[in-house]
């Protein structure tokens, strides 16, 4: 019985050994795409305030600015219905157009201009996402970050809560929180 | 036969692998997963070494959702085996799996269904307890090792926690239904919908089965006809053990408020077996399970704290039908025509409550603190026999008709309530960058048998980049049941004087990570148990007492490893062994090794192949039992799932492959042992809503 035990066990490794097949490019667009849903079930735990103008109650915008290859995924998610909205996809190139946003992903690329972008915003029910290092702390609301090979994502209270977002507390179970308020 | 078997396997592992971007089916397949659940997946990304508090790895392991669905299970209990140190004993009364660890026996497991303990107040594991479908699980959280400084009782070998699919994590709807051997036939919903802020989840699963109907050639009545001359037992035939069930779960959640509503019925078990052996073709039990639950946590409560509250409702309740024939007509003598006949219904009532903080205003520390309650009612007891002590405490004639024994001493068990409250404190600490401590202890106060107080510590060391070290030590308790306590049968006596059984486990690990698509895991454990309970006889007495009288030490290595060898194929696998001590409580239906093997292949874009083999070596006999040490078995399980489109899904599976003859061990009441099911075949079709 052990002898046949051993036997299967030899050949299910061996075949599989066989198979090796790796591509590491094709891992970094897999993790791409699981950030992505990250920031998908981010909008899904949000609440934006009731009162909102008429373009942005028809549909939940999510927008991006700037280019990696998150920004490039992002446009998959529309169509899709979150909160009883379809999802639109916009690629935002002027900080003009920031208004209809209910989620914005800030593209690293930007990371010079941080500033510009996130102070107009500052008090709107905009929920910010990046990959930026120290992004919650120098005003963004959620940061995508890393620990070992798993993602993990530190939320600013303090933004969120002034921005007149609401976050589930089922997300923030979750999270790693920043609240400066509690520091002072 | 086997030959062929091999050079068809090979030839299916053959197939050559189809490496694609398969980005938007694995979109999807991410979409399905509930944000706990992406947290769990691992991203290797060789670029960026973002260096962030390395958060230590618990010792849970944790099976998700699409864990289960690819290995092709329909039960709970077809899931656990593939842990380390967990064996399914399948027990000949009514074919329960009961869920042993580390070679303990399963009265020293705790199985919760989101936080409730599935334990009921006289027969420890359930009485018809038969897993629960799969189509409601979310996930399935496993602590091998004592839990009770946090869950407290029956926390000694292992935890396992159930998570339902609740409102608000529920991804899309879906319906689905199964199909397979043994007349089997499942169905089930899911559905999720946000109504004014309110979000809403529904479960319902259906199933039933004619069960695999096992032949017994000699059963306790065999037996017991050789040495009284009488012809009575109903073997060879074959044990019945079908049932059917009905599960609908409902949850919903507002704010920082949740509420889940359960409802659990099972209908016609048949038992096949009695406790003693016989064969018993006449019982069709049911039993049915409440639970109504309230949450309440605020994140936001207080900048440092965060604050958790439960309340809790639980019936259960069962009846054994028409049965339990106990002996076929003919047993014993030529006057009992009709079997001897036992039936039991009982009824009791869980009600508790819970209020917990977690505190993060030191540098480092993560504590929690909370205390309960908990109100338990054993409300209703009622027999009926036409055998055994009457109401009366006069033998009953055999031949006459059922008597009630319902609120007499005579009864299986008295109305009885337990009332217990308790407090826990945990500390995680943050002692140096690659340093975390845990040290918890909770205090549990029973009105029955007093007091117990039961501390654990864990200590985590990020040794190297690649090797987590963790020494952990607990302590755990299971109290005394009911039926220990109380309840006079015709085996035992009750004591009321009993303490509860402990247990002082330590546990020494090792987490290596070879590289990114490889890692292994060692686990020493060295699991002391005391004041274990059993009847104890003294030489003038015919029936034996229940005592505090054991000590058992079972010391075991978990060996585990996970390689993923390309972005579509992983291969995991673990093996056990374990030494139990040669004391009066050994387990002798625990294999001393086990082994566990699965594969899953993702190919041609649309398809899931899964592999998997579970192998139980062979089970000695104790001292005075003159049978061959009882085989090993190898059972072999495959599953194919196709997912065309982003709606639809179909899986076949074939169980148990090779047609094993494999057996799980009974008493020599059975000398055969209890053959577990044969090869059998399994379809399903899935239906997603995306709207």
């Amino acid at each position: 019985m052990a002898t046949r035990l051993l036997t299967y066990i030899s050949i299910v490794v061996l075949s599989l050994s066989a198979m090796t097949a790796s591509a590491a490019q094709d891992s970094e667009l897999e993790a791409a795409l699981l950030k992505t849903v990250f920031i998908y079930n981010f909008a899904k735990f949000t609440r934006w305030p009731e009162n909102q103008s008429k373009t942005t109650q028809d549909s939940l915008a999510l927008c991006s600015i700037g280019d990696d290859n998150i920004t490039d995924n992002l446009p998959k998610l529309a169509g899709r219905v979150l909160r009883g909205k379809p999802i639109k996809s916009v690629k935002i190139s002027k900080e003009s157009e920031l208004g209809e946003c209910h989620v914005l992903y800030i593209a690293e690329s930007t990371q010079n201009r941080i500033q510009e972008i996130l102070q107009p915003i500052k008090m709107r029910p905009i929920l910010t996402i990046s990959e930026m290092q120290q992004f919650s702390q120098n005003g963004g609301m959620i940061e995508l970050t890393q620990d070992q090979e798993k993602l993990r994502f530190i939320i600013n209270l303090n933004t969120t809560r002034s921005s007149g977002l609401r976050l589930s507390s089922q997300l923030l179970d979750l999270a790693i929180i920043i609240d400066d308020e509690a520091q002072q | 036969m086997f030959r062929k078997n091999i050079y068809t396997l090979s030839l299916l592992l053959l197939f050559g692998p189809q490496v694609h971007a398969l980005h938007d089916e694995k979109l999807d397949h991410f979409l399905s997963l509930s944000l706990q659940e992406l947290m769990d997946l691992e991203v290797t990304i060789s670029t960026d070494t973002r260096q962030t508090v390395a958060k230590a790895p618990s010792a849970v392991t944790v099976i998700t959702e699409e864990d289960i669905k690819a290995t092709g299970a329909t039960n709970l209990v077809d899931v656990l085996g593939s842990v380390p140190g967990i064996h399914i004993r399948a027990n000949q009364f009514g074919f329960r799996p009961l869920i042993q660890i580390r070679g303990a026996t399963a009265t020293q497991t705790l199985l919760m269904v989101n936080g409730v303990s599935m334990r009921d107040l006289l027969w420890g594991f359930g009485f018809f307890w038969k897993g629960m479908p799969v189509s409601s699980i979310e996930r399935i959280e496993i602590i091998r090792g004592p839990g009770s400084a946090l869950f407290g009782a029956d926390a000694s070998a292992g935890v396992i926690n159930v998570i339902t699919k609740a409102a608000s994590k529920i991804s899309h709807n879906e319906v689905g239904v199964r199909s397979g051997s043994f007349d089997t036939d499942n169905g089930w919903v899911q559905y999720a919908d946000s109504l004014n802020g309110i979000d809403v989840g529904l479960t319902m699963d259906f199933y039933n089965t004619d069960g695999h109907d096992p032949q017994i050639n000699t059963d306790a009545q065999s037996i017991s006809d050789r040495r009284s001359n009488t012809n009575a037992s109903l073997a060879p035939d074959s044990a019945q053990y079908g049932w059917k069930s009905e599960e609908i779960r409902f949850s919903a959640a507002y704010s920082n408020w949740r509420l889940n509503l359960d409802y659990a019925k099972h209908d016609d078990i048949e038992i096949g077996l009695t406790g003693l052996g016989a064969l018993d073709p006449i019982t069709k039990a049911n039993d049915k399970r409440i639970n109504a639950d309230v949450f309440y946590k605020d994140s936001q409560f207080h900048p440092d704290w965060i604050v958790d509250a439960e309340l809790r409702f639980q019936d259960y309740s069962y009846s054994s039908g028409d049965g339990f024939q106990e002996r076929p007509p003919g047993a014993l003598s030529d006057a009992n025509r009709s079997g001897l006949i036992n039936q039991m219904r009982s009824a009791e009532r869980r009600v508790s409550a819970e209020a917990s903080g977690l505190y993060s205003g030191f540098q480092g520390q993560s504590i929690r603190l909370g205390t309960g309650y908990i109100w338990q009612d054993l409300y209703r007891v009622e027999q009926y026999v036409n055998f055994g002590s009457g109401p009366d405490g006069e033998e009953i004639p055999l031949g006459s008709e059922l008597v009630d024994l319902s609120d007499t001493p005579y009864a299986f068990s008295p109305e009885k309530r337990r009332k217990i409250y308790y407090v826990f404190a945990q500390d995680i600490w943050q002692l140096a960058s690659d340093w975390e401590l845990t040290a918890g202890a909770r205090f549990d106060h029973y009105s029955d048998f007093g007091s117990t107080f039961n501390p654990r510590l864990g200590l985590v060391w990020l040794s190297t980049d690649q090797l987590t070290t963790k020494l952990f030590y607990g302590r755990a308790f299971r109290p005394p049941s009911f039926q220990e306590l109380y309840a006079s049968t015709s085996n035992a006596l009750p004591n009321p004087e009993l303490k509860p059984e402990r247990s002082e486990t330590w546990e020494l690990a090792f987490s290596y990570r070879l590289n990114s698509n490889l890692n292994l895991g060692m686990n020493l454990f060295h699991y002391q148990q005391t004041d274990l309970i059993d009847d104890v006889k003294a030489p003038e007495d015919t029936v034996g007492t229940f005592t505090n009288i054991g000590e058992h030490t079972i010391q075991g290595i978990e060996l585990e490893a996970k390689w993923q060898l390309a972005n579509n194929l992983r291969i995991s696998g673990n093996y056990t062994i374990r030494d139990q001590d040669d004391s009066g409580f050994r387990a002798f239906d625990q294999p001393e090794q086990d082994a566990y093997l699965r594969g899953d292949w993702y190919f041609l874009h649309h398809w899931n192949w899964n592999l998997q083999f579970n192998w139980i070596g062979e089970r000695e006999r104790r001292a005075n039992d003159s049978r061959t040490t009882l085989d090993d078995y190898l059972i072999v399980d495959t599953t194919f799932r196709y997912f065309p489109d982003q709606n639809w899904e179909f899986a076949t599976s074939i169980r148990n492959l090779f047609d094993e003859d494999a057996r799980e061990y009974t008493s020599q009441n059975i000398p055969e042992g209890l053959p577990l099911p044969e090869r059998s075949f399994y379809a399903e079709i899935r239906y997603k809503f995306h709207n």
